[in-house]
Protein backbone atom coordinates (compact mmCIF):
# COMPACT_ATOMS: atom_id res chain seq x y z
CA UNK A 1 0.00 0.00 0.00
CA UNK A 2 2.57 2.52 1.13
CA UNK A 3 4.92 1.69 -1.71
CA UNK A 4 2.22 2.58 -4.29
CA UNK A 5 2.00 6.17 -3.14
CA UNK A 6 5.16 8.24 -3.65
CA UNK A 7 3.92 10.92 -1.24
CA UNK A 8 3.45 9.09 2.03
CA UNK A 9 4.21 11.10 5.17
CA UNK A 10 4.08 8.01 7.42
CA UNK A 11 6.55 5.93 5.43
CA UNK A 12 9.52 7.59 7.19
CA UNK A 13 8.50 5.99 10.50
CA UNK A 14 8.48 2.41 9.21
CA UNK A 15 10.75 -0.07 10.93
CA UNK A 16 12.66 -2.42 8.65
CA UNK A 17 14.85 -5.28 9.73
CA UNK A 18 18.47 -5.11 8.64
CA UNK A 19 19.72 -8.31 10.24
CA UNK A 20 17.25 -10.83 11.63
CA UNK A 21 18.06 -12.25 15.04
CA UNK A 22 16.10 -14.34 17.51
CA UNK A 23 16.99 -15.45 21.01
CA UNK A 24 14.63 -17.93 22.70
CA UNK A 25 11.76 -16.92 20.44
CA UNK A 26 12.19 -13.20 21.18
CA UNK A 27 12.73 -11.07 18.11
CA UNK A 28 15.82 -8.92 18.70
CA UNK A 29 16.52 -8.11 15.04
CA UNK A 30 18.86 -5.25 14.23
CA UNK A 31 16.50 -2.69 12.66
CA UNK A 32 16.93 0.71 11.05
CA UNK A 33 15.95 2.12 14.45
CA UNK A 34 18.90 0.31 16.07
CA UNK A 35 21.16 1.51 13.27
CA UNK A 36 20.33 5.16 13.88
CA UNK A 37 20.76 4.70 17.63
CA UNK A 38 24.27 3.46 16.83
CA UNK A 39 24.74 6.52 14.60
CA UNK A 40 23.68 8.83 17.45
CA UNK A 41 26.17 7.20 19.83
CA UNK A 42 28.89 7.27 17.17
CA UNK A 43 28.22 10.97 16.50
CA UNK A 44 28.43 11.80 20.22
CA UNK A 45 31.65 9.85 20.66
CA UNK A 46 33.21 11.29 17.51
CA UNK A 47 32.39 14.82 18.63
CA UNK A 48 33.98 14.37 22.03
CA UNK A 49 36.95 12.28 20.94
CA UNK A 50 37.88 14.66 18.13
CA UNK A 51 37.29 17.85 20.07
CA UNK A 52 39.04 16.70 23.24
CA UNK A 53 41.98 14.88 21.63
CA UNK A 54 44.10 18.05 21.63
CA UNK A 55 43.19 19.68 24.91
CA UNK A 56 44.55 23.19 24.95
CA UNK A 57 44.19 25.97 27.50
CA UNK A 58 42.87 28.25 24.80
CA UNK A 59 40.20 26.03 23.27
CA UNK A 60 39.42 25.90 19.58
CA UNK A 61 35.83 25.89 18.36
CA UNK A 62 35.25 22.16 18.63
CA UNK A 63 36.65 22.06 22.14
CA UNK A 64 34.47 25.04 23.05
CA UNK A 65 31.44 23.13 21.77
CA UNK A 66 32.03 20.10 23.94
CA UNK A 67 32.98 22.19 26.97
CA UNK A 68 29.84 24.32 26.54
CA UNK A 69 27.62 21.25 26.38
CA UNK A 70 29.33 19.88 29.50
CA UNK A 71 28.83 23.16 31.35
CA UNK A 72 25.22 23.41 30.16
CA UNK A 73 24.27 20.05 31.68
CA UNK A 74 26.44 20.55 34.78
CA UNK A 75 24.74 23.90 35.48
CA UNK A 76 21.28 22.45 34.85
CA UNK A 77 21.97 19.62 37.27
CA UNK A 78 23.36 21.99 39.91
CA UNK A 79 20.42 24.41 39.60
CA UNK A 80 17.77 21.70 39.72
CA UNK A 81 19.22 19.10 42.07
CA UNK A 82 22.09 20.76 43.92
CA UNK A 83 25.43 19.26 44.86
CA UNK A 84 23.92 15.85 45.58
CA UNK A 85 23.08 15.50 41.92
CA UNK A 86 26.71 15.44 40.87
CA UNK A 87 26.83 11.65 41.17
CA UNK A 88 24.20 11.36 38.43
CA UNK A 89 25.94 13.67 35.98
CA UNK A 90 27.29 10.91 33.65
CA UNK A 91 23.81 9.48 33.17
CA UNK A 92 22.10 12.84 32.63
CA UNK A 93 24.80 13.96 30.21
CA UNK A 94 24.67 10.74 28.16
CA UNK A 95 20.88 10.96 28.11
CA UNK A 96 20.91 14.52 26.83
CA UNK A 97 23.53 13.89 24.15
CA UNK A 98 21.80 10.73 22.93
CA UNK A 99 18.36 12.33 22.59
CA UNK A 100 19.87 15.49 21.14
CA UNK A 101 21.71 13.57 18.42
CA UNK A 102 18.76 11.25 17.74
CA UNK A 103 16.55 14.30 17.18
CA UNK A 104 19.10 16.06 15.01
CA UNK A 105 20.07 13.05 12.89
CA UNK A 106 16.35 12.60 12.23
CA UNK A 107 16.23 16.07 10.64
CA UNK A 108 18.56 14.99 7.83
CA UNK A 109 16.56 13.76 4.81
CA UNK A 110 16.40 9.96 4.27
CA UNK A 111 17.19 9.24 7.91
CA UNK A 112 15.10 7.65 10.62
CA UNK A 113 14.05 9.45 13.81
CA UNK A 114 14.54 7.06 16.72
CA UNK A 115 12.68 9.29 19.18
CA UNK A 116 9.53 9.38 17.02
CA UNK A 117 8.60 5.91 18.30
CA UNK A 118 6.69 5.88 21.56
CA UNK A 119 8.19 2.59 22.70
CA UNK A 120 11.72 4.03 22.54
CA UNK A 121 10.89 7.14 24.53
CA UNK A 122 8.74 5.13 26.93
CA UNK A 123 11.61 2.72 27.54
CA UNK A 124 13.73 5.72 28.50
CA UNK A 125 11.06 7.35 30.65
CA UNK A 126 10.10 4.07 32.31
CA UNK A 127 13.72 3.32 33.14
CA UNK A 128 14.21 6.82 34.56
CA UNK A 129 10.99 6.50 36.56
CA UNK A 130 12.07 3.15 38.04
CA UNK A 131 15.56 4.42 38.79
CA UNK A 132 14.26 7.60 40.43
CA UNK A 133 11.79 5.61 42.55
CA UNK A 134 14.52 3.21 43.67
CA UNK A 135 16.87 6.13 44.44
CA UNK A 136 14.08 7.81 46.41
CA UNK A 137 13.54 4.72 48.58
CA UNK A 138 17.29 4.16 48.97
CA UNK A 139 17.96 7.72 50.13
CA UNK A 140 14.86 8.25 52.28
CA UNK A 141 13.75 4.75 53.22
CA UNK A 142 10.02 4.39 53.73
CA UNK A 143 9.89 8.14 54.44
CA UNK A 144 9.82 8.56 50.68
CA UNK A 145 6.14 7.55 50.81
CA UNK A 146 5.28 10.91 52.35
CA UNK A 147 5.45 12.50 48.88
CA UNK A 148 1.99 10.95 48.45
CA UNK A 149 0.69 12.75 51.53
CA UNK A 150 1.70 16.42 51.52
CA UNK A 151 2.01 18.00 54.95
CA UNK A 152 -0.78 20.24 56.18
CA UNK A 153 -3.60 18.13 54.78
CA UNK A 154 -6.34 17.10 57.23
CA UNK A 155 -6.49 13.36 57.85
CA UNK A 156 -10.06 12.95 56.60
CA UNK A 157 -8.98 14.15 53.16
CA UNK A 158 -6.23 11.51 52.93
CA UNK A 159 -8.39 8.85 51.16
CA UNK A 160 -8.99 11.38 48.40
CA UNK A 161 -5.58 13.04 48.20
CA UNK A 162 -3.38 9.93 48.37
CA UNK A 163 -4.87 8.19 45.26
CA UNK A 164 -4.70 11.47 43.35
CA UNK A 165 -1.06 11.93 44.30
CA UNK A 166 -0.26 8.33 43.35
CA UNK A 167 -1.92 8.74 39.93
CA UNK A 168 -0.10 12.03 39.48
CA UNK A 169 3.19 10.25 40.29
CA UNK A 170 2.45 7.34 37.93
CA UNK A 171 1.59 9.74 35.11
CA UNK A 172 5.12 11.16 35.09
CA UNK A 173 6.76 8.58 32.77
CA UNK A 174 3.77 8.69 30.41
CA UNK A 175 3.76 12.47 30.07
CA UNK A 176 7.56 12.47 29.73
CA UNK A 177 7.63 9.91 26.91
CA UNK A 178 4.49 11.07 25.08
CA UNK A 179 5.74 14.65 24.99
CA UNK A 180 9.03 13.79 23.27
CA UNK A 181 7.47 11.25 20.91
CA UNK A 182 4.48 13.40 19.93
CA UNK A 183 6.68 16.39 19.18
CA UNK A 184 9.00 14.42 16.94
CA UNK A 185 6.19 12.49 15.23
CA UNK A 186 4.04 15.55 14.57
CA UNK A 187 6.94 17.70 13.43
CA UNK A 188 8.30 15.16 10.97
CA UNK A 189 4.84 14.36 9.59
CA UNK A 190 4.14 18.05 8.99
CA UNK A 191 7.48 18.47 7.23
CA UNK A 192 6.70 15.53 4.92
CA UNK A 193 3.13 16.71 4.25
CA UNK A 194 4.29 20.18 3.23
CA UNK A 195 7.06 18.66 1.12
CA UNK A 196 4.30 16.69 -0.61
CA UNK A 197 2.37 19.92 -1.30
CA UNK A 198 5.39 21.34 -3.12
CA UNK A 199 5.39 18.39 -5.53
CA UNK A 200 1.62 18.40 -6.03
CA UNK A 201 1.30 22.15 -6.67
CA UNK A 202 3.91 22.18 -9.43
CA UNK A 203 4.86 25.76 -10.27
CA UNK A 204 2.83 27.17 -7.35
CA UNK A 205 4.87 24.96 -5.06
CA UNK A 206 7.16 27.84 -4.12
CA UNK A 207 4.60 28.99 -1.51
CA UNK A 208 4.76 25.82 0.62
CA UNK A 209 8.52 25.73 -0.05
CA UNK A 210 8.97 29.07 1.74
CA UNK A 211 6.78 27.81 4.54
CA UNK A 212 8.77 24.58 4.70
CA UNK A 213 12.03 26.47 5.19
CA UNK A 214 10.51 28.35 8.14
CA UNK A 215 9.03 25.14 9.50
CA UNK A 216 12.38 23.40 9.24
CA UNK A 217 13.98 26.10 11.37
CA UNK A 218 11.19 25.59 13.92
CA UNK A 219 11.78 21.83 13.87
CA UNK A 220 15.48 22.40 14.55
CA UNK A 221 14.50 24.47 17.57
CA UNK A 222 12.06 21.80 18.74
CA UNK A 223 14.67 19.04 18.34
CA UNK A 224 16.99 20.86 20.73
CA UNK A 225 14.16 22.03 23.00
CA UNK A 226 12.68 18.57 23.46
CA UNK A 227 16.07 17.09 24.35
CA UNK A 228 16.43 19.92 26.88
CA UNK A 229 12.93 19.40 28.33
CA UNK A 230 13.39 15.65 28.63
CA UNK A 231 16.67 16.17 30.49
CA UNK A 232 15.46 18.96 32.76
CA UNK A 233 12.37 16.95 33.76
CA UNK A 234 14.64 14.01 34.58
CA UNK A 235 16.59 16.40 36.82
CA UNK A 236 13.37 17.60 38.46
CA UNK A 237 12.21 14.03 39.16
CA UNK A 238 15.66 13.24 40.56
CA UNK A 239 15.39 16.29 42.81
CA UNK A 240 11.97 15.11 44.05
CA UNK A 241 13.51 11.74 44.89
CA UNK A 242 16.51 13.23 46.72
CA UNK A 243 14.57 15.96 48.56
CA UNK A 244 10.97 14.73 48.99
CA UNK A 245 10.09 17.50 51.46
CA UNK A 246 10.12 20.29 48.89
CA UNK B 1 51.20 48.68 35.96
CA UNK B 2 48.00 50.50 35.05
CA UNK B 3 47.27 48.04 32.24
CA UNK B 4 47.59 45.22 34.78
CA UNK B 5 45.12 46.94 37.04
CA UNK B 6 42.80 47.44 34.08
CA UNK B 7 43.04 43.73 33.34
CA UNK B 8 42.19 42.87 36.92
CA UNK B 9 39.26 45.25 36.88
CA UNK B 10 38.00 43.71 33.64
CA UNK B 11 38.35 40.25 35.11
CA UNK B 12 36.47 41.35 38.22
CA UNK B 13 33.62 42.66 36.08
CA UNK B 14 33.51 39.40 34.16
CA UNK B 15 33.37 37.39 37.40
CA UNK B 16 30.56 39.61 38.68
CA UNK B 17 28.61 39.12 35.45
CA UNK B 18 29.13 35.36 35.59
CA UNK B 19 27.99 35.27 39.21
CA UNK B 20 24.91 37.26 38.35
CA UNK B 21 23.97 34.96 35.48
CA UNK B 22 24.37 31.81 37.56
CA UNK B 23 22.42 33.09 40.57
CA UNK B 24 19.00 31.46 40.96
CA UNK B 25 16.95 34.62 40.54
CA UNK B 26 18.39 35.35 37.11
CA UNK B 27 15.56 35.44 34.56
CA UNK B 28 15.34 32.08 32.81
CA UNK B 29 14.84 32.13 29.08
CA UNK B 30 11.12 31.64 28.46
CA UNK B 31 10.13 28.48 26.61
CA UNK B 32 6.44 29.03 25.79
CA UNK B 33 6.06 26.24 23.20
CA UNK B 34 7.44 23.59 25.48
CA UNK B 35 5.43 24.80 28.46
CA UNK B 36 2.11 24.71 26.60
CA UNK B 37 2.87 21.24 25.25
CA UNK B 38 3.74 20.18 28.80
CA UNK B 39 0.40 21.30 30.21
CA UNK B 40 -1.65 19.44 27.58
CA UNK B 41 0.32 16.22 27.97
CA UNK B 42 0.08 16.33 31.78
CA UNK B 43 -3.74 16.24 31.76
CA UNK B 44 -3.96 13.46 29.18
CA UNK B 45 -1.28 11.34 30.86
CA UNK B 46 -2.95 11.51 34.29
CA UNK B 47 -6.36 10.67 32.79
CA UNK B 48 -4.84 7.72 30.91
CA UNK B 49 -3.23 6.39 34.10
CA UNK B 50 -6.51 6.76 36.00
CA UNK B 51 -8.44 5.00 33.24
CA UNK B 52 -5.81 2.24 33.05
CA UNK B 53 -5.97 1.56 36.80
CA UNK B 54 -9.77 1.60 36.61
CA UNK B 55 -9.89 -0.94 33.78
CA UNK B 56 -7.39 -3.23 35.52
CA UNK B 57 -9.30 -3.04 38.82
CA UNK B 58 -12.62 -3.73 37.08
CA UNK B 59 -11.21 -6.72 35.20
CA UNK B 60 -9.84 -8.07 38.47
CA UNK B 61 -12.95 -7.56 40.63
CA UNK B 62 -15.45 -7.89 37.74
CA UNK B 63 -17.28 -4.74 38.83
CA UNK B 64 -17.23 -2.84 35.54
CA UNK B 65 -17.87 0.11 35.33
CA UNK B 66 -17.52 1.07 39.01
CA UNK B 67 -13.73 1.49 39.26
CA UNK B 68 -13.42 3.00 35.78
CA UNK B 69 -15.68 5.86 36.87
CA UNK B 70 -13.92 6.35 40.22
CA UNK B 71 -10.37 6.24 38.86
CA UNK B 72 -11.18 8.30 35.79
CA UNK B 73 -12.43 11.07 38.07
CA UNK B 74 -9.36 10.69 40.31
CA UNK B 75 -7.15 10.75 37.19
CA UNK B 76 -8.79 13.96 36.00
CA UNK B 77 -8.19 15.48 39.43
CA UNK B 78 -4.54 14.36 39.23
CA UNK B 79 -4.30 15.99 35.79
CA UNK B 80 -5.58 19.28 37.18
CA UNK B 81 -3.10 18.92 40.04
CA UNK B 82 -0.26 18.40 37.53
CA UNK B 83 -1.31 21.48 35.57
CA UNK B 84 -1.55 23.47 38.79
CA UNK B 85 2.03 22.48 39.66
CA UNK B 86 3.30 23.40 36.19
CA UNK B 87 1.55 26.76 36.42
CA UNK B 88 3.13 27.32 39.84
CA UNK B 89 6.62 26.56 38.51
CA UNK B 90 5.95 28.92 35.59
CA UNK B 91 5.01 31.67 38.02
CA UNK B 92 8.21 31.13 40.00
CA UNK B 93 10.21 31.63 36.82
Amino acid sequence: MAADNPIDPIHQFEISKIAEMQIAGVDISFTNSSLFMVFAIAATMTLFMLSLSKRSIIPNRMQMLSELSYNFIANMLRDQVGDQGRAYFPFIFSLFMFIFFCNFIGLIPYTFTVTSHLIVTFAFAGLIFLAVTIIGFMKNGLGYLRIFYPSGIPIFLAPLIVPIEIISYLSKPISLSVRLCANMLAGHSILKIFAGFIVMLGFLGFAPLIFLVVLYALETLIAALQAYIFTILTCIYLNDALHPDH
Amino acid sequence: MSSDQNDIRNLQEKIQAAKKSSSPDAPNTPKPIGKIMKVVVEIVAAMAVGLGIGILADNYFETRPLFIIIFFLLGSAAGILNVFRVAKSLQNN
